[in-house]
């Protein structure tokens, strides 16, 4: 029977812990060599679980990665030699086992996603050829590098996959990870079985089985530890004893735990009480079913109440946008996913459609960089299918894809990737024919879209239907259809989803018609929607007769609302700009802004007024009359006319005095104060381009020539990395004579900076100070 | 929490202003809201020409600061803590939305950590034994290469904890520190 049918049979026992066993034998490190020197010592101890119970064992693989391996050996050998082992032990299967590479998965460490699937796809093509029964991955804690390992081995074997992450007692790993969202993600991209082993002793793992379990439909298995570990005499011992072990294993099984086995701290008598214990134990067969999306740390299920996702992150209209992904600068893009996180959005919608953008690198870029932090679940608005395929590759969660359409080659090509990756999809009811005007019509496309979906092996319930918000100020009967469409779609038992702003194209007080539609979904328990997703709903009686169609040429509506101007006037203050800026004031800033503002002026307020101000900041800053948090604030404040500005003055393209790239040096990962440099200098009109911490040489290299960059600041806080400064330094030299070198951070002296060539700057102020004695026309 | 220490941490000398005051009274809940993960194990010292090595391994503890620091002792802790990937998304989160906040949470997470480190020490004294005050690698000339080896015996991986080719930790947050176990004379 092969593997995967097993798993599916009934109760089945894993071996116990391996590394326990080596050091009772006396080996301690380096024990993958033992495949090739001593493949005996693991026969044995592969025999004494098979002896014990054991159905499955897990060959000596755990460290058999590039990173990781001891290097006396070639990978290839290593593991041949393990699956040599673990056969002469004659199991019923044998698995590959990988663990983590050991190193952190940007963007909190350096190591990319591609650099981490070739690590797992060289181990998987040794495998295949090898010959397991199966792969299992294991001990992970980053979500993100399980994904990357499920689809290398999935892409570079025909193995059957099962997964294991460690959790604490609250059920993160210390990733943050959450349980139910790593069962979710693993089976939506084929995992045989999910499961949790390390980390805690049985007695804990239980609750987190238990919430595995409520959303999986595929095995769970468990593997716990011998208890919790206790340091006595620079050794670690494990607390708990075999009896005990093996009754909260049998609560585990009965539970409905299917799979069983043990792991640090364990040995065969570990497994032969839990066999015993366990024998006895009916294996319940459940399986569960969830119906939503997720991140890596958040469930949103469909079907509660109406999704919030948050559609901000579009350029459209966005000058700021535009620039700030022109720049790379995620740091923007995560400001928008965190107020709209705040304001209470599900799930984020992100688009970075741009001419000239290169969307298939700059969207999973911008999910890379920023996913994390917020931890909603993503939603991918892309139309370009390689774009698309990318950002899904690196979403951690289950995500949905913004959108396919019933026409034949969106289906195509969309379908097959909503099905490899487990995604849910967005359907726009539109076809070659265009946007049909009845709702009868729009409805057959939704038909055909859905015949379409279940033939490329999607079931439809994975589908959220997009009706199409078309403008009231183009037909006035638009509402109406739309919600027809609405009831269509529901009684097909279609989930339904739609982008609300569109509907007040056109119209005065577009906020309150948006308000009194948002209303009337939630209402009607419509799947999602995307909005902004500080729009409050309201019942304002025009609004909902044009909605319902009862409000013909939109007039009503139009007449109640023709002279909603701005909310509130700004207050008029007696401080001029230039001491708001100084005094960090944003509120009575921005009112002042209104007062003075006009479209010829731009250009000396922000001189005269903003960067005045920002310098008798600075100035009494180094008087020690004002500190750190005064800076900022002053920095926050010119940001908040600046962006003002630009939104009102300038489309794109704003003068820029000069562009700089901005790094802390490979090796250290240090940034808040050089992220406080980036963030004063940009005040002061400098484009900034930050590559971020433990950043190498090359990169700041590359980075230079692609911006065209006028100067490079660089970063370090420690000693050891002064080096990789001083490297810097000297290749920027050779390849860019003319670019200025800025240099700075905790440990870099005036001394220092002179001994290589560069500016030194104590802080942010005369960083910014300095930039503009080199590069600005008026100093 | 500690504003005078913190303060410190922002370069402020002497009393911080209400703003400031306000701005860490603000932030500080989101410290404590961290999980905290600690390990430490005990290593029996002996004393080598230049310092101590840990009994039973290849590790050693040398220099000035090391030779004074634990001379008298029979033996060290060496413990690791950390506030976890979260206080790290927690800082880039708000970092987004207002670098001032950020740089002040920057400073109470140090106050916040070094409170809890304390509380680890103090709990491994609790059978009595009294402790140096605690070193990481780095200080003075203790080694930061020695950071490695300890954070290999410690397994501070176990906590969550990350090491770069630079010995440097990740999350931020993080130390791997040392204290001495004095003898009973």
């Amino acid at each position: 029977m092969i593997f995967c049918e097993f798993l599916d049979k009934g109760r089945v026992y894993l071996d116990g812990g391996t590394g326990t066993e080596l050091i009772k034998r006396g080996f301690v490190s380096a024990t993958e060599n033992l495949n090739v020197t001593s493949p005996d010592v693991l026969t044995e101890i592969h025999s004494s679980y098979v002896k014990a119970g054991s159905d499955v064992v897990y060959a000596n693989t755990f460290n058999c990665n590039r990173k990781k391996a001891d290097k006396t050996y070639p990978l290839s050998e290593l593991i041949k030699g393990a699956a040599k082992a673990a056969r002469k032990a004659r199991p019923k299967y044998v698995l590959y086992d990988c663990g983590p590479i050991g190193e952190l998965m940007e963007p909190n460490g350096r190591l990319t996603f591609e650099d981490a699937y070739a690590i797992f796809a060289e181990q998987a093509k040794i495998a295949e050829e090898v010959g397991f029964d199966g792969a299992v991955i294991e001990t992970m804690t980053d979500l993100k590098e399980l994904r990357c390992a499920l689809l290398a081995f999935k892409e570079n074997s025909r193995l059957p996959i099962i997964c294991s992450m460690s959790f604490d007692e609250g059920g993160r790993t210390f990733l943050g990870t959450e349980v139910r969202c790593f069962g979710l993600c693993a089976q939506s991209l084929g995992a045989a079985a999910v499961g949790i082993n390390c980390g805690t002793g049985p007695d804990v793992m239980a609750e987190n089985l238990k919430l595995l379990k409520e959303v999986v439909s595929v095995p769970v298995f468990a593997k716990p530890n011998a208890g919790m570990p206790i340091f006595k005499d620079g050794k670690t011992f494990y607390d708990m004893d075999k009896e005990t072990f093996a009754r909260h294993l049998k609560a585990i099984a009965e539970s409905g735990i299917e799979i069983l086995g043990g792991c640090c701290g364990t040995d065969p008598s570990f497994i032969e009480a839990a066999v015993k214990a366990t024998s006895g134990v009916p294996v319940r067969k459940s399986r569960a079913f969830f119906d939503g999306l997720c991140s890596f740390a958040k469930l949103v299920p469909f079907g509660e109440r109406t999704v919030v996702i948050g559609e901000k992150i579009n350029p459209t209209n966005r000058p700021l946008l535009k620039q700030a992904l022109r720049d790379g600068d995620a740091g923007y893009v995560l400001s928008l996913c965190s107020e709209q996180s705040e304001q209470g959005a599900d799930v984020l919608d992100y688009n970075v459609g741009l001419p000239g953008a290169e969307e298939k690198t700059l969207l999973p870029k911008m999910i890379t960089a920023t996913q994390d932090v917020h931890a909603l679940p993503v939603c991918i608005d892309t139309s370009k299918p390689e774009a698309l395929e990318n950002s899904l590759r690196i979403t951690d969660g289950i995500a949905l894809i913004n959108s396919v359409n019933g026409k034949k080659e969106s289906m195509e090509k969309v379908f097959p990737l909503a099905v490899r990756y487990g995604a849910y999809v967005i359907a726009l009811c539109l076809d070659e024919n265009g946007i049909a005007p009845t709702a009868e019509a729009r409805l057959e496309v939704a038909d055909k879209i859905a015949e379409n979906a279940v033939k490329h092996g999607l079931d439809t319930g994975r589908i959220l239907f997009d009706p199409l918000t078309m403008a009231l100020s183009v037909n006035s009967d638009n509402g109406k259809i739309l919600l027809e469409i609405l009831d269509g779609l529901a009684k097909r038992g279609y989930k339904t989803v739609l982008g609300l702003s569109n509907i007040s194209f056109g119209l005065p007080a577009r906020n309150k018609l948006n308000g009194a539609l948002y209303r009337i979904i939630k209402e009607r328990k419509v799947t999602a929607v995307i909005v902004n997703p500080a729009l409050e709903e309201n019942s304002d009686p025009a609004a909902v007769a044009l909605l319902q169609g009862k409000d013909d040429k939109c007039e009503r509506y139009i007449s109640e609302n023709a002279d909603v101007g701005p909310e509130v006037l700004p207050e008029r203050g007696v401080l001029t700009l230039k001491e708001c800026v100084s005094r960090g004031l944003t509120k009575e800033a921005l009112a002042k802004l209104e007062e003075v503002l006009t479209p010829d002026n731009a250009d000396e307020i922000m001189n005269g007024e903003i960067i005045a101000g920002l310098n008798e900041l600075g100035d009494r800053y180094a008087a020690g009359k004002v500190f750190l948090p005064g800076l900022i604030a002053g920095s926050e404040t010119a940001k908040a006319l600046l962006d003002r500005i630009k939104s009102v003055c300038f489309s794109e393209g704003a003068a820029v005095k000069a562009t700089a790239v901005i790094a802390t040096v490979k090796g250290d990962v240090h940034d808040i104060g050089k992220n406080i440099v980036r963030t004063v200098a940009s005040n002061y009109g400098y484009r900034m381009i930050d590559l971020g911490r433990d950043v190498p040489c090359e990169k700041i290299l590359e980075a230079t020539e692609e911006y065209g960059a006028d100067a490079v600041c660089l970063s370090a806080l420690m000693t050891t990395t002064l080096d990789n400064m001083t490297e810097t330094v000297e290749a920027v030299k050779a390849k860019f004579p003319d670019v200025k070198i800025l240099v700075g951070g905790a440990v870099v002296s005036k001394e220092y900076a002179d001994s290589v060539g560069a500016y030194y700057s104590k802080d942010a102020r005369e960083a910014a100070a300095l930039l503009e004695k080199l590069f600005s026309v008026r100093s | 929490m500690n504003v005078k220490e913190i303060a410190l941490y922002l370069k402020i000398k002497g009393e911080p202003d209400e703003e400031t005051v306000a701005l860490i009274k603000e932030v500080y809940p989101s410290c404590t809201a961290l999980p905290y993960r600690c390990r430490a194990v005990y290593f029996p010292i002996e004393k080598t020409e230049k310092g101590f090595k840990l009994t039973g391994t290849d590790v050693k503890l040398e220099g000035r600061l090391a030779s004074r620091h634990f001379d008298g002792c029979e033996g060290v802790y060496l413990f690791c803590g950390t506030l976890g990937m979260e206080s790290e998304r927690k800082l880039r989160e708000i970092f987004s939305l207002s670098p001032k906040k950020a740089v002040v949470l920057d400073a109470c997470l140090s106050e916040y950590l070094e409170r809890k480190l304390d509380e680890t020490e103090k709990s491994l004294s609790s059978d009595g034994r009294q402790l140096t005050s605690r070193i990481s690698c780095g200080y003075g000339d203790l080694d930061i290469a020695v950071q490695k080896e300890l954070y290999d015996l410690l397994e501070a991986c176990k906590a969550g904890i990350y090491m770069n080719e630079s010995f440097m930790l990740t999350p931020n947050k993080s130390v791997i520190a040392i204290a001495g176990v004095r003898s009973k004379n």
